[in-house]
């Protein structure tokens, strides 16, 4: 849950970056950090091993401003994506306000995409948390890859496997190219700051 | 937060925060991403299984890797530039198909770097020869610096399996089967390979806290 404290008027707010392997957390985190890093002012943490991949997760904070009259600090987080890390993915969800999940746009990842949007219901389950209710932005990542011809999923299909249910905002991007990336972020921390201000209603 | 304001001027008030540090600099934001013109790409087949490599490569994948390697050295034949840099992609590929999991470190990354190196130099017209030697000569150097790496590990390995063997020889651990400690043995080997990987990043995690620290 967001961290307010009234005596000093700042709010922190938790979002992290949720996906199957490769499927572009940290590049989402790197354009942010490399495009905005005179504006955000802060150090991007991440640990990288074994051929650039996360291992435990990537940490960006930064300040929006105050909102309120509260002094407003966004802390941005990604889980690895591999299989066998799920206790660090579960631990890095403690406490979460917002979610963005980036799925793989690839055909070939459609099953992965699936997979870890269920490990992500289990993970927020086991803090008794339901997907449904901590606000959530979807991110369609790779789409550029059809230009060149590689197979890509249709916004439909993934719309199909992936937000069905959860009828959430949801953005085709390309993060290595930055597209989207910033609307993804402004959507989760617009919706993710609407939710903590009801639940303190 | 109290309800000082309702939601719609918090709503707005939150959008013109982000606007003043996300705003501007938004490139092509609003441009819708095309699918429409297609190019064909030359790599295409193989940079779509490079892509697909995921971290829990498969022999499946690796195996479509080599061969789609083999079949553009086909395609490829009369340009030795090129021909070089498949050579190099396949010869990596058959090493990580073999080892999977317990592949080097580096030998993923050098892989990729390879890709990237030779989709720049068969998609760029505008690269001349001398460049193009240039570039393979640095993928080389990483290429040899790995397999150098390589060499003592196996000869290690190699050593290891002589000594396995040699004391099951002459004492079998009752009743253990050989390949259970050929599979510790291989266990004890991933261990030590994920803890120097370890130990590396908390001494660049130090050195990188002290240089923060001083500057």
């Amino acid at each position: 849950m967001s961290f307010v404290n009234p005596k000093k008027k700042e709010v922190q707010v938790k979002i992290v970056y949720y996906g199957p392997g490769r499927g572009g957390k940290t590049t989402n985190l790197e354009y942010i950090y490399d495009k905005f890093s005179s504006r955000i002012k802060t150090e991007m943490v991440t640990i990288k091993t074994h051929g650039d991949r996360t291992l435990f997760f990537d940490f960006l904070p930064f300040d929006i401003g105050k909102v309120n009259g509260y002094d407003v600090k966004i802390q941005l987080y990604t889980v690895p994506g591999q299989v066998k890390y799920n206790a660090t993915r579960r631990l890095v969800l403690r406490g979460v306000d917002g979610m963005v999940f980036v799925a793989d746009a690839m055909a070939v990842r459609r099953e992965k995409n699936i997979l870890s949007l269920k490990n992500l219901q289990e993970n927020l389950a086991n803090y008794k948390r339901s997907i449904f209710k901590v606000p959530m932005v979807l991110q369609y990542n790779k789409v550029d890859l059809a230009e060149q011809g590689i197979p890509i999923l249709p916004v439909e299909t993934l719309e199909q496997d992936l937000n069905s249910k959860l009828k959430t905002a949801s953005f085709p991007a390309s993060a290595l190219m930055g597209t989207n990336v910033v609307a993804t972020l402004k959507k989760i921390i617009s919706l993710t700051m609407a939710s903590i201000v009801k639940d303190l209603k | 937060m109290e309800n000082e304001t309702t939601g719609d001027q918090f709503s707005e008030e939150v959008e013109d925060r982000l606007q003043n540090l996300f705003g501007e600099e938004e490139p092509s934001e609003a441009a819708e991403i095309k699918s429409a013109d297609i190019k064909p790409h030359p790599l295409r087949d193989l940079k779509t299984v490079i892509l697909a490599i995921d971290w829990e490569i498969t022999d499946e994948i690796m195996t479509s890797f080599v061969e789609q390697v083999a079949v553009l050295q086909g395609t490829y034949r009369n340009d030795k530039i090129v021909l070089v840099f498949l050579q190099l992609l396949g010869s990596i590929g058959e090493y990580i198909r073999t080892h999977l999991g317990k592949s080097h470190p580096d030998a993923f990354k050098i892989l990729t770097s390879l890709f990237t190196e030779l989709e720049r130099i068969v998609q760029s017209e505008d690269l001349t020869e001398v460049e193009k030697k240039k570039i393979l000569s640095v993928e080389l150097g990483k290429y040899k610096k790995l397999k150098n790496q390589l060499m003592p590990s196996k000869a290690q390995a190699d050593d290891r399996r002589t000594v396995t063997a040699a004391t099951s020889e002459r004492s079998p651990v009752g009743g253990v089967q050989p390949e259970i400690i050929k599979a510790i043995e291989d266990l004890k080997l991933f261990i030590q390979q994920e803890l120097r990987i370890l130990r590396e990043e908390i001494k660049k995690l130090r050195e990188e806290t002290g240089a923060g620290q001083r500057s």
